[in-house]
């Protein structure tokens, strides 16, 4: 099933490590400007190059961030195709989101601190 | 004919369906839901139909593998949680054993019990589960045979009667071992 693709093991150990802890205030940050369904999230995600690898995995992280209260989904039928998934936040995800925003700066800071000479 | 039941589109969520198999079904079926709606969702929106459009679709949503263990991933915080529901139906099949040979009207609703309570928690794969229901059978398999069977042609004699009488109730209890470790290793 077309690994070569979707397995991609050149993308690194260091950059899958560091997608994975900031993946979901990504995702987060893309719905704090109103709802979104699976795929419009994941062609976001998508524009910016090696945020998303394999797209299937966005939606057991969805399904995490729905169970924790950040997020709510909701079904709105469509003119064209299926009935879409919505995701939104929730008051926990803003606040969630307000948090990581808030850490984020003093923890780039830091580490450019140490791996610039 | 939805885009859904074409056979690539079938395979690949079968194939996710199974690398999914130690998920809990609740997870398992809202995985493969979100992933069906994505695939019917990208086809409608790209109006495409045809085979290499759908293949391009599923090779971007990745390999089933990778999937698989993003998933297995997130239900790792649940599992330390359900200790008690793992050892609740490791008790009940341990117990199973010394109650339905020496006390059937006992072990037998212990049995069915046990069973179905090892049916119903996520965290063993079906070979796990197929390997504990076998072993519960087997005391009740015994008990049966010695109805059955005439005496005479199940003639042990005392010396090798005594050992398999004990072995037999110990049997699920070794399968409950076994289990445990399972799920230990799962978790």
């Amino acid at each position: 099933m077309e690994p070569d693709i979707a397995g991609k093991p050149a993308a690194g150990k260091a950059e899958s490590q560091l997608r994975k802890g900031v993946l979901e205030y990504c995702v987060l940050a893309i719905l704090r400007d109103g709802p979104r369904y699976g795929v419009e999230l994941l062609e976001t995600l998508g524009a910016v190059n090696g945020m998303v690898t394999s797209q299937g995995t966005i939606y057991p992280l969805l399904s995490r961030l729905r169970r924790d209260g950040l997020v709510e989904t909701r079904w709105q039928e469509s003119p064209s195709g299926p009935p879409r998934r919505y995701y939104e936040l929730t008051p926990s995800g803003h606040a969630a989101l307000k948090e990581f925003t808030a850490i984020w700066p003093h923890f780039r800071d830091a580490v450019d601190h140490f791996i610039t000479d | 004919m939805t885009i859904t039941d074409h056979p690539l589109v079938k395979k690949y969520l079968a194939a996710v369906a199974r690398e999914t198999a130690g998920l809990s079904p609740e997870r398992r079926n809202e995985l493969l839901a979100d992933l069906e709606e994505h695939i019917a969702v990208a086809l409608a929106e790209e109006s495409a139909s045809g085979d290499d459009e759908i293949r391009a679709v599923l090779a971007r949503l990745g390999d089933p593998r990778t999937i698989a263990a993003t998933a297995l991933g997130e239900e790792l915080p649940a599992a330390p949680a359900s200790r008690g529901r793992t050892l609740g139906p490791l008790v009940l099949l341990a117990a199973s054993g010394p109650l339905t040979v020496f006390a059937p009207p006992l072990g037998v609703p212990a049995l069915i019990g046990a069973i179905w309570w090892l049916w119903s928690a996520p965290q063993w794969r079906n070979r796990d589960k197929v390997i504990g229901t076998v072993a519960a059978l087997v005391p009740l398999l015994f008990l049966v045979s010695q109805w059955v069977v005439p005496a005479g042609t199940l003639n042990f004699g005392l010396g090798a009667f005594l050992p398999v009488l004990l072995a037999v109730p110990a049997l699920p209890t070794a399968a409950g071992v076994y289990l445990l470790r399972a799920a230990r290793r799962q978790a």
